[in-house]
């Protein structure tokens, strides 16, 4: 005990004699914890966020706490009594009083108009009167209400005693939906009180829902309070059933379970932030062992020589250790605590995160400072020993782990859908496996390597040279800094390719739902872009700025022996594909340029009669048998919009004035509802009709404003309901009824086929001759040539179409007009200041700008990027106090050899030179190695990666944003700022007038 | 204390090295009786550090077997609280066992406190063992502002304040002058008798002899020699039958590689055979009928240095002769070593003038003077610095390199005349303390600089290297090279041709 005591008393005044190393170590130690602590913190407030953000897609009436009364009762006393059970039972988990409801069977007014009938308890707090007043209690002869939903109020019997007062809209959402939810579309008649509605005498017994809500305190729900908030809920739930077999209790179990499973698969994902302090400072505990050790060596075997044991002799290695690790970690708790308080003020969170983080991190800080403390003990006590392993099990161990961690890599366990999975540990001992197996990859490679380099040296680079062997025949400081360099390039490239990675995934999700700068698109008015502004108007609103028309059409392709399955059928200007920059190489093998000059449509002229310019009236001379139908032109003006014109057969229709290059698109002859409606019902008696099965008609010209219009020459189709008789003037149609339409139109290019780009699924079904068929609208046809294939296209979902819009426009609105309409405009440049005006307010605007800044100013992700990017400094710090350490211990270990050097006549300046070019050394050998690990390390997380701040798979999938110049910028890097580093610390060494005797003495 | 106070019983140690094993100890016997001084000399590498090391439980014998105090050296490696009871270790190097940490009297009372001294009894134990040591008024004083003679005396103290049974002393004035060293040999003395223990001193001056009942002496591994002091050296012959000739008796007699061997009456008679041949010198020999060169290469002018008020010289002057061996002498604390350091640019006179080669170092900064001595001198210190990456043909190198110049011949020569030839491959970490100071006089020599300053250079070295050393210095100023050299040598001063006293 005496020799433990004198070991510590040692190792104290030790301390006290040079503290400049110890307090070096604390400092790193503190860094280290004050990460793990901050990302114990981060990881809290990510998983609280995600559950909140999880909970508030949820509609409000399925988050909230429901307790339904089954049969009927009447009994005010009985419905009083159940009321109070509910209360009493829910209080311990509702945020508010639970709130009781009546809601009556959907009802019928005098108009046969469906209305919903409901009371509510404290209907102040529950909606918002819009015009009129809040109705007064209810008695069992006048209950008063407000109306909630459509304008239209129902025509209410007065024998029903229900008088409207007002309107209004529902303030708190969990009442009235959910399992309460009235009727669709139907105004809802709410009145105060549930008891009161429940006494409505003209409603004796009539059907009914009773039951009380409760909305869940969500706002204060946190990650580790789901587990207890749905034990408590089954606790209620088994009370109240054993209270009143009446009642039953619905609860968000379900939504909590899954906005809790995703909100711990973001906390968890910081994990790799923490285990990636660990083996930093597993790292940097080893850097600090051995540059503590000459000095402790010397120490240690005077403690053995006078006789103090193996306990004494391991208290004295503890001692030296235990006070900067303690120090550390105290401040460590104490910074990350701060850090983590600061991040929730900014983040507006609340408080209580520094102490839950300071719980949350204690196991990892332990861990960790047990780390540090038993590496930096077993290295001192190794060297004390100054039994140093051999190579070949040095090797082994090198090799035996590098298998071990490539293997790691390759299976790839660390994927978000692991993530929730806590036994995984992989992911605790990635980061350390890969440094480890850096470090001694280092130390058995980096000697043969540095021996081969001072070899070519031969009698050249003294200083070079002397570096080299010193590095080459003491190899442990080499096999720490790779560790070292490992662990922080491993944790400093995760931060890195997290960081931007997170940045590319916002703006490519952003691009990828708006492809230019801005989408506009039809708004709740329901009034299209076109209707706002032509497309060159767009265009013109601003210098820059290019408008796209683009058409979206849903579609059905199917292949031979499959199911249809839906597609969206994009059509877009071949040169908006080629300029749109949100479409990234992964996204198809061809470039974007070389797809839209596949899918260019050079031909976008629509074939038809031309119509004069200025027309007002046309009709068509009709022979044959057409009066069974109700006819219709399309006109197709030159910026290809369709106007479609009910045309009496005999006097034709009058048309706004034509504009030039307007031609008749195509003429609809269509069967009279009344004669479909006989049909069917002949058919559905087994009548045969008594005449006009089918039949011909002749289109013998087409007049504008009286005068017939040249023409009707060209070729035409019919799309629908007969066919084309050759022969005889004009243009001839055979037609039959089985068809409700016949339609007949100008033959156009686009019959052939139209060239597409599919994703490949949809181009699967293509053909031989690559043609695939698009069912469109009612049940046309278009025939797409599959020109190219697509994994993705910004703005269409996993399954599309795309095509030239001059094609796709036409070729719909031939078949089926007005199908073809833009419908949706894309802005290229400044469109933010150009829309501003209130004419584009019925719009429905998307800027891509803003979506980027929401999507990468979500807090939990700008939480969890700040958290590894202090994590990556972290690294780079601590690599520089490394750096440090290795130079002086260096310096001052070596001193002796350093003062003959000096003796021998090299100057100071080439001895500064030799110890920074020694640190650079090790650097240069430990640094592609170092990055190797840490590449390893992204490489096996990628996955991890590419999930958003809310684990949550994106679309685009998130490209891991890292190039390959990146790492070889990492190793020169790191060389060039190990150089930096080293000349600065090297700088104030020797600079005394006279060289300092190692021995010291009087002499 | 029953049987012998050590007992060594044919032991053999080896170290295994990159380049092969290295046999330390080959077939040792050697019995020292309680309360016996034994003194054992030895060239360099000739196992006596190895034989401490045994002694201490520190290194294991590879066969054979050795008692301390009755206790097997193995168990004294296993128990260090045996081992520390029984044992007092004093030290070549006092900074290795003096902690710069704690003042005098705590480093003296350490052992004393992990054994389980109360404060106040190791306390009184250490001030009155400093006392005896006549160093009582440093108790309080930390190491380093000792002298190396107080500090050694310090780490004596140190050493025997637990009261040890046997006390094993490596080179335990090997950096201290003779007066300095006759009292540290009377503290140890006087320490160890009072406390009754055993003594055993691996030393290289014969000065030491003056406390010993009996001397040994170990070469190759093996006891070669032992006498009484005043008594006639007697050949050892091990218990198989070897014996080592001495080199004066094998020079005299011409027998090199092999002897004929007869009994007459009780009478071993060994005679050379005829075709043997005698072994060439290593050193070189100097040219014959060359005319020394005159003028002082180095000159100090009315030197004055004191430290913190001590001071050192005042008023010195100094000339030293070029292509002339002067040696410097005088007692520990007299200066030698500061005129090394002074002539070095090592350290700054507090007046007078320091001149080499007709350069005033005063003037010269730092870098300046390091160019300088790059360019004029060769240096070895006291404290072999060595690069400790390199082995030792390539230190030799080293200086030659640093100085830009290539002589692999030189080098080969050198290490022939160190007698390092065989170790030229050896990296200098795994040489002992004598190699390695012989290594430092290498690299100091290489270059063949105008002046070569040497201090101390054979205060590690047993007698046959310290004379081979200073063959090496003769022929080398006969070869042109001026030297300059600090010692307590009498071998080597005697081949001086200038003595300077102090």
């Amino acid at each position: 005990m005496s020799g433990v005591t004198t070991a510590i008393s040692l190792a104290r005044a030790r301390l006290r004699h040079r503290p400049a190393r110890g307090l070096l170590v604390a400092l790193a130690v503190t860094l280290v914890v004050g990460v793990e602590v901050a990302s114990a913190g981060v990881s809290r407030m990510a998983g609280d966020e995600a559950l909140r953000a999880g909970l508030a897609d949820v509609p409000a009436g399925y988050r909230s706490i429901v307790v339904s009364a089954s049969g009927f009762l009447s009994e005010p006393a009985a419905l009083a009594r159940r009321g109070d059970l509910v209360r009493q039972i829910l209080r311990p988990v509702s945020a508010a009083p639970p709130r009781a409801l009546t809601l009556f069977q959907p009802l019928a007014d005098a108009a046969g108009a469906t209305f919903s009938l409901a009371g509510v308890d404290d209907l102040p707090t529950a909606v918002t009167v819009l015009t009129g007043r809040l109705p007064a209690p209810c008695t069992p002869t006048r209950c008063e209400v407000v109306q909630v939903g459509p304008e239209a109020a129902p025509r209410l019997d007065p024998s029903l005693g229900v008088v409207v007062v007002g309107t209004a809209i529902m303030r708190d959402r969990s009442v009235l939906s959910g399992s309460y939810q009235p009727t669709d579309h139907a105004p809802v008649l709410i009145g105060d009180g549930s008891r009161g509605m429940d006494s409505l005498a003209s409603l004796p017994t009539f059907g009914r829902s009773n039951g009380w809500v409760a909305a869940v305190n969500d706002a204060a729900l946190t990650i580790t309070g789901v587990g207890p908030e749905l034990a408590r809920l089954a606790a209620l739930r088994s009370a109240l059933a054993l209270a009143d077999r009446g009642l039953y209790l619905t609860a968000p179990d379900e939504q909590l379970a899954i906005a809790a499973a995703r909100s711990d698969t973001a906390a968890r994902r910081l994990l790799l932030v923490g285990a990636g302090a660990v083996a930093l400072a597993a790292a940097f505990a080893l850097l600090a062992a051995i540059g503590l050790a000459r000095d402790h060596q010397a120490a240690a075997r005077l403690l053995s020589r006078r006789g103090a044991g193996r306990a004494a002799i391991a208290a004295f290695h503890l001692a030296e250790a235990m006070p900067s690790v303690v120090l550390g970690a105290t401040g460590g708790l104490l910074l990350g605590a701060v850090a983590v308080d600061r991040i929730a003020r900014h983040e507006s969170l609340g408080a209580g995160y520094p102490s839950q983080a300071i719980g949350d991190a204690l196991a990892t800080v332990l861990i960790t400072g047990s780390l540090v403390l038993g590496v930096i003990v077993l290295v001192l006590a190794r060297l004390a020993t100054e039994r140093v392993p051999g190579k070949l099990p040095l090797a082994l161990v090198g090799v035996g782990l590098a298998a071990v961690t490539f293997l790691a890599a390759r299976r790839g366990a660390v994927a978000p859908s692991r993530l929730a999975a806590t036994d995984d540990p992989l992911l605790a001992f990635l980061p350390t496996l890969a440094a480890t197996t850096a470090a001694l990859l280092a130390a058995i490679a980096g000697p043969p390597i540095l021996t081969l380099v001072e070899r070519a040296l031969g009698q050249r680079a003294l200083v070079v040279r002397l570096a080299l062997l010193a590095v080459v025949r003491r190899p442990l400081r080499l096999t720490g800094v790779a560790g070292f360099v490992a662990a922080a390039g491993a944790l400093a490239l995760f931060a890195v390719t997290y960081a931007a990675t997170l940045h590319d995934g916002a703006r490519d999700e952003a691009g990828f739902r708006v492809p230019f700068d801005a989408t506009i698109a039809e708004g709740p008015a329901l009034i299209l872009p076109l209707e706002v502004s032509s497309l060159a108007g767009y265009g013109h609103l601003t210098p820059g700025l290019t408008a796209y028309g683009v058409v979206r059409q849903s579609a059905n392709v199917r292949s031979a022996g499959h199911q249809a399955v839906p597609v969206a059928l994009l059509g877009v200007p071949a040169g908006a594909l080629a300029a749109m920059d949100s479409f990234r190489p992964d996204f198809a093998t061809r470039s974007r340029s070389e797809l839209a000059r596949l899918v260019a449509w050079h031909d976008g002229r629509y074939r038809g009669p031309v119509l004069p310019a200025g027309t007002t009236r046309i009709s068509l001379d009709l022979a044959g048998e057409f009066r069974r139908f109700e006819a219709s032109v399309d006109l197709r003006d030159g910026a290809g919009v369709v106007r479609v014109l009910a045309l009496d057969a005999t006097a034709g229709v009058s048309v706004p004035p034509t504009s030039p290059g307007t031609v008749l698109a195509g003429i609809t002859f269509r069967v009279p509802d009344h004669d479909v409606a006989r049909r069917l019902h002949q058919a559905g008696e087994g009548v045969a009709p008594a005449a006009g099965r089918e039949g011909t008609f002749r289109i013998l010209a087409l007049r504008a404003n009286g005068s017939v219009v040249p023409g009707l020459g060209v070729p035409w189709v019919v799309v629908s309901g007969g066919s084309l008789v050759r022969s005889g003037p004009g243009v001839a149609v055979h037609w039959v009824v089985v068809a409700e339409a016949v339609r007949v139109r100008p033959a156009q290019p686009t019959d052939h086929g139209i060239p597409v780009i599919a994703d490949p699924a949809t181009a699967a079904a293509a053909g031989a001759d690559g043609s695939v068929a698009l069912t469109v609208g009612a049940g046309s046809v278009l025939r797409g040539i599959v020109v190219g294939t697509a994994d993705r296209v910004p703005g269409l979902p996993s399954r599309f179409v795309v095509a030239d819009v001059a094609a796709l426009s036409p070729a719909l609105d031939a078949d089926e007009p007005v199908t073809g309409a833009v419908r949706e405009v894309w802005l290229r440049g400044p469109a933010e200041r150009a829309l501003a005006g209130p004419r584009f307010a019925a719009l429905e605007i998307t800027y891509r700008r803003r979506l980027v800044a929401t999507l990468a100013g979500d807090p939990l992700g700008r939480a969890a990027v700040a958290l590894v990017a202090v994590a990556g400094g972290l690294a780079v710090l601590l690599a520089l106090i490394a750096i440090i350490l290795g130079l002086l211990g260096d310096a001052r270990d070596e001193r002796a050899e350093l003062y003959a050097l000096e003796t021998d006549g090299l100057p100071p300046r080439t001895i500064r030179r030799l110890l920074v070019v020694r640190s650079v050394m090790s650097v240069a050998i430990a640094a592609p190695v170092g990055t190797l690990a840490g590449l390893l390390v992204v490489r096996s997380t990628a996955q991890l990666i590419a999930v958003t701040a809310q684990a949550t798979v994106p679309e685009p999938p998130l490209l891991v944003a890292i190039a390959w110049w990146q790492p070889l910028l990492a190793v020169a890097g790191s060389v060039v700022v190990a150089s930096v580093v080293a000349v600065a610390c090297a700088l104030p060494l020797l600079r005394g007038r006279l060289p300092r005797r190692p021995e010291g003495g009087l002499g | 204390m029953i049987g012998p106070a050590i007992s060594v019983d044919d032991v053999f140690c080896l170290y295994r090295g990159a380049q092969g094993d290295v046999a330390a100890l080959r077939g040792l016997d050697l019995v020292v009786e309680p309360g016996e001084r034994v003194v054992v000399h030895g060239p360099s590498g000739s196992g006596k550090t190895t034989l401490l090391r045994v002694l201490e439980g520190t290194t294991a014998p590879s066969a054979g077997r050795a008692t301390v105090a009755g206790f097997d050296v193995r168990t004294l490696a296993r128990r260090r609280d045996v081992r520390a009871r029984v044992l007092g270790l004093v030290d070549q190097h006092h900074g290795r066992v003096l902690r710069p940490e704690l003042d005098c009297v705590t480093n003296v009372a350490l052992q004393l406190a992990i054994s389980g001294a109360s404060r106040r009894e190791r306390r009184a134990r250490a001030e009155s063992l400093l006392d005896a040591a006549g160093v009582g008024h440093l108790a309080d004083v930390p190491p380093v502002a000792l002298s190396g003679g107080e500090a050694q005396r310090v780490a004596l103290c140190a050493a025997l304040a637990h009261g040890p049974q046997v006390v094993l002393a490596d080179e335990p004035t090997g950096e201290l002058d003779q007066v300095t060293a006759e009292q540290v040999y009377d503290v140890l003395d006087t320490l160890a008798r009072d406390a009754g223990a055993t003594l055993l001193i691996v030393s290289h001056d014969e000065g030491a002899a003056r406390i010993a009942d009996r001397v040994v002496r170990i070469r190759d591994g093996r006891l070669s020699e032992v006498w009484e002091p005043g008594e006639p050296e007697r050949v050892v012959v091990d218990r198989r039958g070897w014996l080592r000739l001495p080199a004066p008796a094998r020079d005299a007699t011409g027998i090199t590689s092999s002897a004929k061997v007869a009994v007459v009456g009780r009478r071993l008679v060994l005679a050379p055979f005829a075709d043997a041949t005698p072994e060439e010198a290593a050193v070189a020999e100097a040219p014959a009928g060359r005319d020394l060169p005159t003028g002082a290469v180095a000159r100090l002018t009315a030197v004055g240095v004191a430290y913190g008020g001590r001071v050192v010289l005042a008023g010195l002057d100094l000339s030293v002769a070029r292509g002339r061996l002067t040696v410097v002498r005088g007692r520990s604390g007299s200066g030698k070593t500061t005129i090394v350091r002074l002539l070095a640019g090592l350290a700054r006179a507090d007046h007078g003038v320091v001149e080499v080669d007709g350069v005033g170092l005063d003037a010269l900064g730092r870098a300046a003077r390091a160019r300088f001595r790059r360019r004029t001198l060769g240096i070895a210190g006291q404290t072999a610095g060595l690069a400790e990456a390199l082995d030792a043909g390539e230190n030799l190198e080293l200086a030659l390199t640093i100085r830009g110049q290539r002589d692999s011949e030189r080098v080969e020569t050198l290490l022939v005349g160190l007698g390092l030839a065989p170790l030229a491959g050896r990296p200098v970490r795994l040489l002992s303390g004598g190699e390695r100071q012989r290594v430092a006089v290498g690299r100091a020599l290489v270059a063949r600089p105008t002046l070569v300053i040497l201090d101390e250079p054979t205060s590690q070295l047993d007698e046959g290297n310290a004379e081979r050393l200073a063959s090496l210095l003769r022929a080398e100023v006969a070869a042109g090279a001026t030297i300059l050299c600090t010692t307590h040598d009498r071998a080597l001063a005697a081949s001086a041709d200038v003595v300077i006293e102090l």
